[in-house]
């Protein structure tokens, strides 16, 4: 018990649990899904297991993926003012999932992703490019989820950025590691993130750029804190995009949906917008949660329940319908989530480079 | 379900029993052929969940991981039938049912202090018809608080209810405790909004009132159901009044010469005929965090604060506002600009009782209560004083609804027991001197939090009368007592 990583963060698990919870009704378990898993009551069971009382038992795990970590919990609480309540729960919740992991308690879910990375090198088992990765000044990163899960981004990708002449390489086997850091799996986590490095060193590019914006997270964010330095701009496609100033043809009205690593963990808000606007016919509305508060459509990756998981992403496609009927986003993780409910919702979901694409 | 199902299930009661929680199999059989597998839990992480609301002293059980009313389930219905069965089934079982919606009551009302059977209503929380026309909204009574004002605004209307608790309470728990908002002077309490209800009683009927402004046919059931804290019945759905989003909101605050004085203001602009939206009293100590932030330093201590929003159409709320400023300098007033402001900025901050909670021995609570004009002052001044001779640390106060007979009181405490073990019977002391100083001066024991477990040993000297007429209800609707129990003071 005492090895534990929460054992040493009763006060923090403590003022998680005491939280008034101002940010209930956006929690996507409460207001999706109807049940009380709430971050404030995982840290009360997380506490529960660090003071001993409780052990890693399967409905115990579960509670400690309860969360999402899309920080939209952070968003909503930050009105709680007080400085006890800013509170991440992927400070805690990450940690206890590590814990977990290395008591030999991780659930089946989290087992299935394990032996795929280990297997094939990706998340989702699916089989890797072979070979070395390019060399050029820019390369274009396709990530474990766009690879089997949405590849008609890449296509579209690699269309744009031939179009515009641009010199480029692709990088489409291995994983970032931050999904799987996220889910607990820490160790093997750190050692695909120094493969994944190992990786874009290999291309010699100066500018890396990825439409999956949870790995330009990792590159910038969280990759420096495990000592990995990248000569490269790590970019998201909606930031190169603009940047290139590709333009497109879309007729009607379009709403954007910003995915939570793009605009909560990235601040990236507008590049996407400015995107959009240079596109001809296309009439951008904004949605009622909109930009920061826009509400998650899912887990960034598996989940111990695809019903709920689909509970969530049908809420926010009701609430982008109203906005307009076609919706544009720029991750794949969020298309993945949107695809099954889309129909339903009658809505069109198009990630920005498809739209661009044409 | 074992026959102790009528007494609390403790977590180490729960632990002793493992990790699945051995529960009757007929009986979850049944409710699982009501609401499917998946919204029967039984485990210790579910139970957990509803181990507390924001009672103060919950927060306590949870620092020190002792937490004596666990349910020994929850079901999550999707539908009024699926109460229905439920309901029926708890009856015949005769096992208590608790309802319970966004867990944040300050009054322990979803406390399974007899075990029994939580049912979470949330995910009953559709919205069921929007009628423009005769401005009101039918809704499943799980919708979260601040989803069924986000429905509203998206289509271009207002609830008009604004409770601190918005993001984290439901449509059916501010009906269930008889809550109100932060605009209650313009808009109403939670009574005055609610139009029609569905309720699924303790046998498992139906009894449904029709949606009308008015009725002179026979006493207004819906009004024996809100207030009532799943005691009577589980409220499914509600009818409640929207109105069209005001097209202008302004914020006024003064400086008052005494608290009597800002009390005198706020009942002269009620008497007038006109209702600002928001109207907020607080004492001279309470306003001093506010006078400091925003650089009236020199006049802490001196003042009470008074503040206002009046909203609605343009030319009302300058009027409105007109008459603000009159009642105001007319008792000595003096105009303190960005009070209000800074409170809708900062409405969300529980920052001051929940650091409370956090200290060692520490221990707090904000205490709602309501009186005629004639004794608010009264009653404030009784109950501050009754608090601090029981040796509270600081204590507070501001009213917060006013109406035109009256208005209430918030009066916060924080406090330092001798030692952890003593907190609770600290807590329970403060509050009885409060509670006794309420009644002193004719005021009632609460004013929008509801009864519960928190104040259920004074509601029958709140109401010595007619808690026995109560009790009769409760008794006819309820023979096996499964609805609630514990609560209410029944």
């Amino acid at each position: 018990m005492d090895t534990m990583r929460i054992s040493g963060m009763r006060d923090l698990l403590e003022r998680t649990a005491i939280d008034h919870v101002y940010y209930r009704s956006y929690d996507p378990m409460v207001r999706c899904v109807g049940r009380e898993y709430t971050p404030n009551r995982s840290a009360q069971i997380a506490m529960l297991v660090a003071g001993g009382r409780l052990t890693w038992t399967p409905d115990v795990v579960q509670a400690m993926y309860w969360s999402f970590n899309t920080k939209i919990d952070q968003i909503w609480n930050r009105d709680n003012a007080s400085e006890i309540f800013d509170i991440d729960e992927g400070d805690w919740d990450r940690p206890a999932r590590a814990d977990l992991v290395d008591a030999g308690a991780a659930p089946a879910f989290v087992k299935e992703i394990e032996a795929n990375v280990l297997k094939t090198g990706n998340v989702y088992g699916t089989k890797d490019a072979k070979g070395a990765v390019g060399k050029a000044d820019v390369l274009y990163i396709v990530d474990d989820t766009t690879r089997a899960k949405t590849p008609e981004i890449a296509e579209a990708m690699k269309k744009i950025l031939k179009a515009k002449g641009v010199d480029f390489a692709v990088l489409a086997k291995g994983t970032d590691g931050w999904g799987l850091y996220d889910l607990g799996l820490w160790t093997l986590a750190e050692e695909k993130a120094r493969e994944f490095a190992g990786f874009i060193k290999e291309s010699g590019a100066k500018t890396v750029v990825a439409n999956c914006p949870a790995v330009v997270y990792a590159l910038r964010e969280w990759y420096p804190t495990l000592g990995l330095k990248l000569d490269a701009k790590v970019l998201h496609h909606t930031e190169y995009l603009e940047k290139l100033g590709v333009t497109g043809k879309l007729k009607g009205k379009v709403t954007f949906h910003d995915p939570a690593y793009l605009g909560r963990f990235l601040g990236v808000f507008d590049a996407p917008r400015n995107v959009l606007k240079k596109v001809a016919g296309l009439e951008l509305v904004e949605c009622y949660f909109t930009r920061e508060k826009s509400n998650p459509t899912g887990p960034l990756l598996a989940y111990f329940d695809q019903g709920w998981a689909d509970m969530v992403a049908a809420r926010r496609a009701e609430e982008l319908a109203l906005a307009a009927p076609t919706v544009v986003t720029a991750a794949p993780c969020s298309k993945r989530n949107l695809a099954p409910v889309a129909k339903a919702a009658g809505i069109k979901v198009m990630d920005i480079a498809e739209v661009l694409a044409g | 379900m074992e026959n102790s199902v009528t007494t609390a299930l403790s977590l180490d009661a729960a632990l002793a029993r493992g990790d699945a929680i051995q529960v009757d199999p007929i009986l979850l059989n049944q409710l699982e052929a009501v609401v499917g597998k998946r919204n029967v839990a039984t485990s210790i992480a579910d139970l957990i969940c509803y181990s507390h609301d924001i009672m103060p002293p919950a927060f306590k059980w949870v620092r020190r991981d002792d937490l004596p009313y666990l349910p020994h389930m929850v079901v999550f219905p999707g539908s009024t039938a699926d109460v229905q069965e439920i309901v029926k089934i708890a009856n015949y079982n005769r096992i208590p049912v608790v309802p319970a919606g966004g867990t944040s009551g300050t009054i322990g009302g979803i406390l399974a202090v007899r075990g029994g059977i939580v049912i979470d209503m949330k995910r009953m929380n559709r919205l069921i018809d929007l009628d423009p026309y005769s401005l009101t909204v039918t809704v499943q009574t799980g919708m979260l608080g601040q989803d069924y004002e986000d429905q509203l605004n998206m289509r271009g209307y207002i609830g008009g209810h604004y409770p601190q608790s918005i993001r984290c309470s439901t449509v059916g728990g501010w009906i269930a405790p008889r809550g109100v908002g932060t605009f209650s002077s313009k808009y109403g309490k939670i009574e005055d909004i609610v139009q029609s209800l569905e309720i699924v009683l303790a046998d498992g009927s139906i009894a449904r009132t029709k949606n009308y402004p008015r009725s002179s046919c026979g006493p207004d059931m819906d009004q024996l159901f809100i207030g009532s804290e799943g005691t009577l019945g589980i409220i499914t759905e509600a009818t409640l009044r929207i109105w069209p989003a005001p097209a202008k909101r302004t914020w006024i605050g003064y400086g008052m010469p005494t608290f009597e004085a800002g009390v005198q203001a706020c009942r002269d602009i009620l008497a007038s005929g006109l209702s600002p939206a928001v109207m907020r009293l607080y004492d001279e100590v309470e306003v001093a965090h506010a006078y400091h932030e925003l650089g009236y330093e020199e006049f802490v201590g001196k003042e009470s604060g008074l503040y206002f929003a009046c909203e609605g159409r343009e030319d009302l709320v300058d009027l409105e506002a007109k008459v603000v400023h009159e009642a105001c300098k007319a008792l000595g007033g003096i105009e303190r600009p960005g009070l209000g402001e800074r409170w809708w900025r900062k409405r969300y901050d529980t920052g001051y009782l929940k650091k409370a909670y956090m200290l060692p021995n520490g221990i707090g609570d904000a205490i709602e209560c309501a009186s005629t004009y004639k004794n608010l002052t009264a009653m404030h001044d009784a109950m501050i004083t009754a608090i601090k001779a029981e040796g509270a640390h600081e204590v507070f106060g501001h009213g917060s609804h006013f109406y035109p007979t009256g208005g209430n009181l918030y009066i916060i405490w924080s406090a330092f027991a001798e030692s952890e073990t003593e907190i609770e019977s600290t807590y329970w002391r403060i509050m009885d001197a409060a509670m006794k100083a309420v009644l002193s001066v004719d005021g009632t024991i609460g004013h929008h939090h509801g009864v519960g477990v928190n104040k259920g040993p004074w509601i029958h000297l709140d109401a010595p009368t007619m808690w026995p007429v109560v009790q009769k209800i409760k008794d006819a609707l309820d023979p096996y007592g499964i609805m609630n129990p514990g609560k209410l003071g029944l």
